[in-house]
């Protein structure tokens, strides 16, 4: 597939821009992983400001150890190891009791001319926000990192027969939950 | 809609799932945010690595000033306990026999320059 070939190389070039040249290549670094990153993590926390603090944190590791990324074999997956490991630790700290199937303090932008459309990825997000974070995380990756079970494995560090059940598990609430959803509204 | 477990429904709750994929955004002040502090944190670690360095510095000044003054310690400890017994300085003045007081203040002012002179050199 292009695209992730295209990404992963340009993750590398970003990873060792990163260890030459220390925080004045964090800029890039941002620019390339923040919105994916921000996405996982709110899998996970459920929440954005959460999610937004958790990447903060991750990516601040990254100025004591600029090439750390870079000595990795592959530094997506390490940077995505090192925000959930993030975000559990917030999640495990907050434990809020907000009422997870609202999606108030999550940044969504919906094209403005396509109701029906925002509707159903609306509906999506409250899905995903819904299910357990060792599910959420899963399909998230899965789906919009593009990422093979054993990928997703060596990130979670789980068994691919392990990633695959969770999977399975959070596909079929996400069917319930989404049973509704005009899928038309998408495939157009 | 088909059975959750069917690999077809699957491909479409993918694609319905993926659709939303790309709605989600970062706050807007989150780049800012994140290079500023970024940026506090790389300076601190400086600052913290200029005070490992000017610690161990003085350190080991401290360490070599014990070891070259040893041995002047003591050559200022036997000539002290020479001038204390009324033995005259190699280097006092001549005309300065004419005072033992200032005889000795002399020697000892003589001892203390010399002292520092090759302190300065050594270090």
């Amino acid at each position: 597939m292009a695209e992730p070939n295209d990404f992963t190389s340009r993750m590398r070039e970003t990873a060792d821009r990163l260890a030459a040249h220390g925080v004045d290549a964090l800029g890039a670094l941002f620019d390339l992983t923040a919105r994916r990153l921000v996405r996982f993590a709110a899998a996970i926390t459920k929440h954005q400001q959460d999610a937004e603090d958790v990447v903060q944190a991750a990516l601040l590791r990254l100025v004591h150890e600029p090439a750390l990324l870079a000595s990795t074999q592959c530094p997506w997956a390490y940077l995505l190891r090192m925000v959930r490991n993030e975000a559990l630790a917030t999640l495990r700290r907050n434990q809020r009791k907000n009422a997870v199937n609202q999606v108030g303090d999550f940044i969504l932008v919906f094209p403005v001319d396509e109701a029906e459309r925002a509707e159903s990825q609306l509906a999506v997000w409250k899905a995903i926000r819904s299910l357990p974070a060792e599910q959420a995380e899963v399909v998230v990756l899965k789906i919009w990192e593009n990422l093979t079970f054993a990928e997703i494995g060596h990130v979670l560090d789980a068994s691919l027969n392990t990633v695959a059940s969770r999977y399975k598990y959070a596909m079929a609430k996400l069917a319930k939950s989404l049973a509704n959803i005009n899928h038309e509204a998408y495939h157009g | 809609m088909a059975k959750p477990h069917d690999d077809d429904s699957f491909q479409e709750l993918e694609a319905l799932i993926r659709s939303a994929g790309d709605a989600m955004q970062a706050s807007g002040d989150l780049r800012p945010r994140v290079l500023e502090a970024a940026r506090q944190r790389r300076d601190c670690l400086s600052f913290q690595g200029l005070l490992r360095q000017a610690a161990i510095l003085l350190l080991v000044g401290g360490m070599l000033s014990a070891v070259v003054a040893e041995p002047w310690e003591r050559a200022s400890d036997r000539e002290a306990a020479a001038l204390s017994r009324g033995e005259r300085h190699p280097f006092s003045d001549a005309t300065s026999a004419r005072d033992p007081g200032w005889s000795m203040v002399e020697s000892f002012t003589d001892l203390r320059r010399r002292q520092a002179n090759l302190l300065r050199f050594d270090l």
